[in-house]
């Protein structure tokens, strides 16, 4: 069976219509972080991810409208250095206890 | 699968719980008692229901979601989707997602949720004209047809459903069973924990990889915004998490949180707990809508005559493990030999009274050589002083203690009991009896660990403590030090000493509070705690 463990995905999107594209975003919020003005870095285990799946779904206009998942692999063997930014860095919400 | 609410006992029986019930009886059982698990499996049964993408139904009369009942029967259920014909007569049409099926047959417990759906609509006076599956992952309409002996089946199943979710005792586990690979509750139900032994297969990694939220800094303000919770720190705004990662929120202290994110915790099932700003834990909230209803009317029974058994096992896992930690950490054999002996009079004290003296005397010893784990030479450890603190070590255990109690109250509310009706402490002294039960094995081992060794790091240093009069508490600096080391202690991996599996300490918390269940419903004849060795 596919194990239960939380995967990190890259997720962008090309929606030509500002209302659909703000409804996008919003529902994407709920689950990762905004890195770029179109892509979002996701950290989801399986359950997450079809809910993901059939949120954004019921959102965009499926003839029209295109977003993008990149599967970049298992949170827990994620290194450093795969992620990293020229210029600004955007944050994402860290794999552990948060403390604030 | 199609009806999601929850289903109480006495309640008609549903639709999906006859499905479940199909899989296996304790299945059943379990979702009855209100279990929900965060798996895929439980995930695609829902977002298969909202598939709507069916190019070849656009043209008719479409109902979704159509409520059905049968008065004869008594049960009730949902129809995913039912196609009128021009003439009146309808079609019902079951959406399943079945991607581990690579054909699109249709099984036994297909035919018989259809089965009731169409018995159903007959009997509220309806006439049905034929009845489908619909793959979703294939997209392909399959036609069932329905004989008296389909019928029959599913009538009788009904019955077997009623039987089993209205019984008092849940239904043992399947036993070595290749269908709890595959079950959406395997994580709840603990098929292979059961027998106590070491465990040959691994079902499922249920460590959550989802966060607790700690709100430490005075004067925040928590609240809900487009699906993020949002902190804001003197009106500007600190952090923004998404809420699918929050598992829990704990408090700390002067931190507010607004009704709205509240409203929005609970809704997701997530419990948050407050203490104050020097580790005493205030209260907490829980979802409505948690699980075995009927299984806290057992534990206040056997809490109110007693479960010394309970109580044994609680103290003398304890005392265990804090001679295994003095012995790993400090320099003191006698007191790690006469520990030992300690554990195994707890293991047999012939009643609460006894075992409390057992408890007290053991804890004296500890707290006696406790100051040779410690080597920064800015703290020095006398006596253990509960409130006020007397020294750093006292108020770091303190508030130790409070995240470890926090830990122990999710753990047993998430599996439905009741953190105020316990074994070992008073259910009658205002205090979570059941949390603080459970915490007692897990004190050396997490909390007095993390405390140990923070100081011995230099985690924390006697500038994160301040003294008022003669208590002695943490900075904001320090506490946030402390909850850091905390959290790093009980998010580490370690080979449970009963199941032989590695586990975090927190998921090792909530397996503990299952077999505590497990003794109250009668799935199983004792609890053993976890001694490490
Ligand atoms: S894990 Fe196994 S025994 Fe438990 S409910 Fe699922 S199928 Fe039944």
């Amino acid at each position: 069976m596919i194990p239960d463990t939380a995967r990190r995905y890259l997720i962008a999107y090309d929606i030509p219509e500002d209302k659909r594209r703000t409804r996008v975003a919003k529902c994407l919020q709920t689950y990762g972080d905004r890195v770029q003005y179109s892509v979002f870095v996701v950290d989801a285990k399986p359950a997450a991810l079809v809910r993901l799946k059939v949120a954004v779904g019921a959102e965009i206009n499926l003839e029209e409208d295109s977003v993008l998942l990149c599967d970049l692999g298992p949170v827990s063997s994620l290194e450093e250095s795969k992620f990293s930014f020229i210029g600004r860095d955007r944050p994402v919400t860290p794999n552990e206890a948060i403390i604030l | 699968m199609s009806d999601h609410q929850a289903t109480e006992r006495g309640d008609a029986v549903t639709i999906s719980l006859v499905a479940h019930h199909e899989f296996c009886p304790r299945r059943a059982w379990l979702e009855a008692a209100g279990e929900r698990t965060d798996t895929r499996q439980m995930a695609v049964g829902v977002a298969s229901h909202a598939a709507t993408d069916d190019p070849s139904t656009g043209r008719r009369d479409i109902k979704r979601a159509v409520d059905v009942a049968h008065l004869g029967w008594s049960y009730t259920g949902r129809c995913d989707t039912i196609e009128v014909n021009p003439d009146g007569s309808l079609e019902v049409v079951e959406y399943k997602a079945t991607p581990v099926r690579r054909r699109t047959d249709v099984t036994q417990p297909m035919r018989t949720q259809l089965a009731l759906q169409v018995a159903a609509l007959i009997d509220m006076g309806e006439r049905v004209h034929a009845q489908y599956v619909y793959f979703t992952e294939h997209k392909r309409r399959v036609e069932v047809e329905l004989s008296d002996i389909d019928f029959e089946r599913a009538r009788a199943a009904v019955e077997a459903t009623r039987t089993c979710v209205e019984s008092d005792t849940a239904p043992q586990p399947l036993e070595d069973d290749p269908k709890c690979t595959r079950c959406s509750h395997a994580s709840v139900c603990l098929p292979d924990e059961r027998k106590l032994a070491s465990i040959k297969r691994r079902i499922v990694v249920a460590d959550p990889d989802t966060q607790i939220v700690h709100l430490a800094t005075p004067g925040s303000r928590a609240f809900v915004r487009s699906g993020r919770m949002i902190v804001a720190t003197h009106g500007e705004e600190a952090a923004s998490i998404p809420l699918e990662r929050v598992q829990g929120v704990a408090v700390h202290g002067n931190v507010d949180l607004t009704g709205g994110l509240i409203r929005e915790l609970l809704w997701r099932g997530l419990s948050i707990v407050w203490c104050t700003s020097t580790g005493r834990v205030v209260g907490d909230a829980a979802s409505a809508s948690g699980p075995n209803g009927s299984a806290r009317a057992l534990q206040y029974a056997s809490a109110h005559s007693g479960r010394l058994d309970l109580a044994q096992e609680f103290v003398a896992s304890k005392v265990s493990n804090q001679a295994t930690f003095l012995r790993r950490n400090g320099n003191a054999p006698e007191a790690v030999a006469r520990l030992r002996s300690f554990a195994s009079q707890a293991a047999d004290a012939p009643s609460v009274n006894e075992l409390l003296g057992v408890e007290g005397a053991a804890a004296g010893l500890y707290f006696g050589s406790f100051g040779t784990m410690l080597r920064a030479p800015d703290f020095e450890f006398s006596t253990r002083s509960r409130r006020p603190a007397h020294d750093p070590v006292n108020a770091a255990l303190n508030y130790a203690y409070a995240l470890l109690l926090g830990d122990c109250i999710r753990a047993v509310r998430s599996c439905g009991l009741d953190p105020h009706a316990g074994f070992l402490h008073s259910s009658n002294r205002n205090k979570p009896a059941l949390a603080l039960d459970l915490a007692e094995e897990f004190r050396a081992p997490v909390a007095d660990s993390a405390v140990v060794r923070a100081l011995n790091n230099g985690e924390l240093r006697s500038g994160d403590f301040q003294v008022n009069l003669a208590a002695v508490n943490l900075t904001d600096k320090g506490r946030k030090a402390l909850i850091a080391a905390y959290e790093r202690r009980v998010s580490t991996e370690f080979v449970h000493p009963t199941f032989d599996y590695s586990c975090s300490w927190r998921r090792a918390i909530e397996i503990q509070a299952r077999l505590v269940l497990g003794v109250l419903d009668g799935t199983q004849d004792r609890y053993i705690g976890v001694r490490t060795r």
